[in-house]
């Protein structure tokens, strides 16, 4: 059965971009914690690499794959998150082998948010139509 | 992957600001401590940060927080001073003084209160990302 929301490429895709954003935050938030702790390296992913490579999955692809057995393998493969290529990533370490930069951690916080808020608006623009055609409908 | 999670990384920050602050207000407080439970004057305490894992997100991601793992006591040497009225002062006169340099420690304190700030920027985003979901469910 074909599901209006779910199936739908628009919503689809900014749950991608919105899973990602989420998961970057959480490097972004790894990365502040320990801006004081000796030896630690920044950890990032390619964000936008990332979000290609799900878009490419969805476009082969329309109809959402469930499991439903346990035993199923799982649809998404979340290990492979490409590797950062970002020019801001910092070249340098400090004495005690720690390289974050609080000024680019800073941006990125700022970048990850608008990204993750500026999909949940699109997300609701599209859920908004399919709400108003549905009322238009019963009318 | 919660937005939980992410604020459980965050405060792991904060807490292990939290008590290098508190470090740094106990330097300040015994600048002057000639005489401590241990014997001599009181020695300057600094925070070790390490890595902390704090398990790993549904999808398998891991999740790194931060945890101090040792307090260390400075092993600087004691500041002297001629003081021969000074009730510990050795037969010659001498009062060792703690190893505590103020300007350093209003750098270090400077230093943490950055961190923590960066913490709560970091909540204050989830927070904002939460609501901007939250926003899903208003369709009308």
């Amino acid at each position: 059965m074909f599901d209006l929301v779910s199936s739908n490429p628009m919503i689809q895709a900014m749950d991608q971009s919105m899973t990602l954003a989420t998961r970057r935050m959480a490097l972004i938030a790894s990365n502040m914690a320990n801006i004081d702790t000796p030896g630690y390296h920044t950890q990032d992913f390619d964000f936008n690499g990332a979000l290609k490579n799900e878009l490419a999955k969805l476009d082969g692809n329309q109809m959402p794959i469930t499991r439903t057995h346990p035993r199923h393998f799982t649809v998404q493969s979340e290990a492979s998150l490409p590797p950062s290529t970002d020019e801001l990533r910092p070249n340098y370490e400090r004495n005690d082998g720690n390289d974050v930069s609080l000024d680019r951690e800073s941006l990125l916080l700022a970048r990850t948010q608008n990204n993750y808020q500026l999909s949940s608006s699109f997300a609701q623009l599209e859920l908004r139509k399919l709400h108003q055609m549905i009322r238009d409908a019963r009318a | 992957m919660s937005f939980d999670q992410i604020s459980t990384i965050a405060a792991s920050g904060m807490a292990a600001q939290r008590l290098r602050v508190q470090l740094i207000a106990a330097n300040v407080a015994n600048s002057e401590t000639t005489r401590t439970p241990e014997g001599g004057p009181f020695r300057r305490k600094d925070a070790a940060f390490q890595v902390a894992s704090l398990g790993k997100t549904a999808d398998g991601m891991d999740l790194t927080g931060v945890r101090i793992s040792d307090v260390i006591a400075s092993k600087e040497p004691f500041i002297t001073k001629y003081e021969p009225n000074h009730p510990d002062a050795d037969a010659e006169g001498i009062v060792q003084y703690p190893n505590v340099n103020p300007v350093e420690e209003m750098v270090n304190l400077t230093e943490a209160t950055r961190a923590f700030d960066a913490n709560v920027a970091v909540i204050r985003a989830v927070r904002a990302m939460t609501l901007s979901a939250q926003e899903l469910l208003r369709v009308q």
